[in-house]
């Protein structure tokens, strides 16, 4: 008789679990709504979302756009890992951290190439190098191009994760935390790194353009193995945005400053020189670029033991999609 | 008029399983068993999705990795700042109610306000903790103190509220000094719902830790669960919850030992069950 | 002067008078019952004996105690604590400390000594439950827990006890026990005691003196004497004879 209870109970629960997952698994249905992000480290999406490009795009099929806020790669790889957008912007070598964690994620174009972040002292900082750092208090957002920055910075000295105190914090109060001298250093990101810069006086301790892993535009596979035409249109709207941005600098950095909330002094900075639209179409250059960052992935233990990193970065990036759809300059 | 003896039919011989264990003892293992089986089972069908449902082996994997790449400081960390809050909370909360149970005065002074703030939810209080307190550890205690603050507060103002006019009574006899009628009458008999809400605050104590571990913190269980979200691990972020239940649960057997030994003159239905 | 004098000039709840121009002496050794309905005020005047009512304009005075119990130049706050002004209390139910056990609870009264442990089994043999020290209230029945209040009441070395129906919560037959073990322990230690009841068999067993009260606050209704020597056997023909006519003077009064 207990038996008997026990297995019907237990068809019961795994019944229960199959149709919680179902609606997931559903096939291709037309498209009724797209999800995607906006984030301040990404100004074409910023320019996107003003100026309605996608709304217009879709309007025709009669699919509602929704535009959700990411506050960083951490956040936006979340919600692409549970469903909640369907495309989102973050940093590559992000992107490789979540997809080598199971993330099932696709990065078919590259929003811009940015030196976004440095780490970052206050004004009167005693820090002078790297290898000051040891034994310091350094806010960084994890799971971000910032945070995996300064890993890698860190290796370059000699130290590793564990050497310093990493306080755990999301960009915008790490910024805080810095200027409050609450923390000694920062892994800083632009906009907000900008904004310390040059309103508090803050000192970039260390810069490395080969650091900085580009913005990926990663699309949940499935919604691009079901939907590749919508997600054409996606990729041709921002390119109508990124044409707009390389030809209205000062307008675009209007816009972030007015979205960010920072001085136009630096939006400008941001945009006009620590940001680079050329490139759009990954390729070669940004697969060395995350063959180049993947180590540290492993050495601080971010990815599961045994992870196959090549291969996420073969499942990843995506050479092929976007290439007749970008203008040749 | 002869009595009638009735006739009294001998007790039913209660059934035993042959050779088994009690029912009793396997129980509380049934549901756990169930929804972890299920869970693996589902996740290697295919059915569940491994990126969001890591299945039970694979969380188990990860415990052991933690278990030799500091976990234990971790345990530790954590731990620390629980069993600091909720002394400080629960210190507080003991004297307050006292004070609050026993003087009208004090009682129209405090209590209105301390009912106000005990509507505030946890994650309300974050971000007044880190502009005043900053990141370090004083915000988390804080945090910690003030969760396990309230339930100790309300279990000692009803407990002393709660007790028997009639021992009071009894006590007012004998003239007993206020002091000693609180030491020998109203604490003995308040006990009873002190130690729940003690119980109470401890539980509280562990919820109010990890809200504080999500502020800003470079060790504990909440540092992990946060670590395991931002970089795409939810076996990380499962494990991390796996450890929060063990944790709490212990520490709640703990205080039910307690509450056993201090209580074991009640006379009441928990009791005549056992 | 009796060896305990009552007077209670006024004694009100709110708008509504309870007692008024009351006197009741007792004689030491001397076994009083106080019998009336519900309301008469019974229960009010036995609180304000014990020092348990303050709001009475009431005076208690015990021979040999010094000041006054109550009322005007009253012993208020210096009392030594546990004294319990040589008066003992007995209430309706056991009101036993249930997270002490029997032993403690029968010493609660000794605060600034140590328990005498010899004190604490003489009691316990004295109320029948020897070896019962260890036991704890909920382990024990109706009527053994009221015995242990008496046996506490008594741990004080009270001149004058007091008791609140203190057994009408028990069954008959273990009613008639607890009334015999209270006319011995009076007896044998000489007790002045006053007790209220509604059990008139119990009244007319038990009390050297009847006192009837009324629900029209006031001097009594009637006192009565009952004359034959402690200790008396039950179903006596004068016994009888006393209740019916205590009977018939409440008949006559809700006439």
């Amino acid at each position: 008789m207990k038996r008997r209870t026990l297995l019907q109970l237990a068809a019961a629960g795994a019944a229960g679990i199959s149709t919680a997952t179902l609606p997931r698994l559903a096939a291709a249905a037309p498209l009724e709504e797209i999800r995607l992000d906006y984030a301040y480290y990404s100004p074409t999406s910023l320019v996107l979302r003003r100026f309605g490009w996608l709304e217009q795009a879709f309007k025709a099929d009669g699919a509602h756009v929704k535009w959700v806020f990411s506050a960083g790669s951490n956040r936006a790889l979340e919600y692409l890992n549970g469903n909640s957008i369907d495309i989102g912007s973050s940093a590559g070598l992000a992107a490789l951290l979540a997809r080598a964690n199971g993330t099932p994620i696709r990065a078919p174009y590259i929003f811009s190439r940015p030196e976004w972040t440095a780490l970052v002292v206050p004004k009167n900082s005693p820090i002078r190098s790297l290898a000051d750092l040891k034994g310091k208090k350094v806010a960084a957002t994890k799971g971000t191009d910032p945070y995996l920055f300064l890993l890698r910075s860190l290796q370059v000295a000699g130290l590793k994760r564990s050497d310093i105190e990493h306080v755990s914090l999301q960009h915008a109060d790490g910024r805080t935390a810095l200027e409050q001298g609450k923390v000694d250093a920062w892994a800083g990101l632009d906009p907000h790194m900008a904004a310390s810069e040059l309103e508090s006086g803050a000192r970039l301790l260390y810069r490395n353009v080969a650091f900085n892993t580009y913005g990926f535009l990663n699309v949940r596979e499935q919604f691009l193995a079901s939907h590749p035409n919508e997600t054409v249109r996606v990729i041709q709207a921002y390119e109508k945005a990124r044409a707009w941005v390389r030809a209205n600098q000062t307008e675009a950095a209007n816009i972030l400053s007015e979205e960010a909330k920072v001085s136009l002094p630096v939006a400008l900075l941001q945009i006009k020189l620590r940001s680079d639209f050329s490139q759009p179409l990954p390729g070669t250059e940004h697969v060395n670029a995350l063959r180049q960052a993947a180590p540290i992935l492993r050495a601080e233990s971010l990815v599961k033991p045994g992870a196959d990193l090549e291969r996420s970065i073969a499942e990843l990036v995506d050479t092929r999609f976007a290439r007749p759809y970008i203008a040749k300059d | 008029m002869t009595a009638r003896v009735l006739d009294v039919p001998a007790a039913a011989t209660r059934r035993r399983r042959r050779g088994g264990v009690p029912l009793l003892l396997i129980l509380p293992f049934v549901l756990p068993a169930l929804l972890l089986g299920g869970t693996e089972l589902a996740v290697r069908a295919g059915v569940l999705p491994a990126n969001l449902m890591p299945p039970p082996s694979e969380v188990a994997r990860t415990l052991a990795w933690l278990a030799e790449n500091g976990l234990g400081a971790h345990l530790a960390a954590s731990t620390a700042r629980v069993a600091v809050g909720f002394l400080a909370g629960a210190g507080a909360a003991l004297l307050a109610g006292a004070l609050v149970a026993l003087d009208r005065r004090a009682a129209a002074l405090f209590d209105p306000t301390l009912q106000a703030l005990r509507a505030i939810p946890s994650l309300a209080w974050v971000p007044l903790q880190l502009l005043w307190f900053g990141i370090d550890e004083l915000p988390k205690l804080v945090l910690i103190a003030i969760g396990a603050f309230f339930p100790v507060y309300t279990g000692v103002v009803s407990g002393f509220g709660g007790v028997d006019r009639k021992l009071v009574e009894v006590a007012q006899l004998y003239r007993l000094a206020p002091l000693a009628l609180v030491r020998r009458v109203l604490l003995p008999a308040a006990l009873p719902a002190i130690l729940t809400g003690l119980r109470t605050g401890l539980s509280l104590a562990w919820m109010f830790m990890v809200a504080a571990e999500l502020i800003a913190a470079t060790r504990g269980l909440g540092y992990l669960l946060s670590d395991g979200r931002e970089t795409s691990r939810a076996d990380i972020v499962l494990a991390a919850i796996v450890l929060l239940a063990v944790l709490g649960k212990l520490s709640d057997m703990g205080m039910v030992a307690l509450e056993r030994r201090l209580l074991a003159w009640r006379d009441d239905f928990a009791g005549s069950r056992a | 002067m009796s060896f305990l004098e009552i007077v209670v000039d006024e004694k009100r709840y709110g708008e509504r008078v309870v007692l008024k121009n009351l006197r009741l002496g007792l004689a030491r050794g001397e076994i009083v019952s106080l019998v009336g309905p519900s309301g008469c005020g019974k229960s009010t005047l036995l609180s304000i004996v014990a020092g348990l009512d303050k709001g009475a304009r009431a005076t208690v005075r015990l021979e040999g105690a010094g000041p006054a119990l109550a009322g005007a130049g009253a012993r208020e706050g210096d009392a030594r604590e546990g004294d319990a002004d040589g008066i003992g209390f007995v209430f309706q139910e056991p009101r036993l400390f249930p997270w002490l056990d029997v032993a403690r609870n029968i010493a609660f009264g000794s605060a600034a000594a140590p328990p005498s442990a010899a004190a604490v089994d003489a009691l316990l043999a004295e109320v029948g439950l020897a070896g019962y020290g260890a036991r704890l209230p909920r382990q024990l029945s109706g009527g053994q827990a009221q015995r242990v209040a008496i046996a506490r009441a008594l741990y004080t070395r009270p001149r004058v006890l007091l008791l609140d129906e203190p057994f009408s919560a028990v069954d008959a037959i273990t009613r008639i026990k607890l009334q015999d073990l209270l006319a011995r322990v009076a007896r044998e230690r000489g007790l002045s005691v006053l007790l209220v009841t509604h059990d008139i068999d119990e009244a007319v067993h038990l009390s050297d003196r009847i006192v009837l009260l009324d629900r029209q606050p006031g001097p009594p209704r009637a006192e009565m004497a009952v004359a034959p020597a402690r200790p008396r056997a039950r179903g006596d023909a004068e016994a009888a004879r006393l209740k019916a006519d205590i009977l018939a003077m409440f008949d006559l009064e809700t006439a």
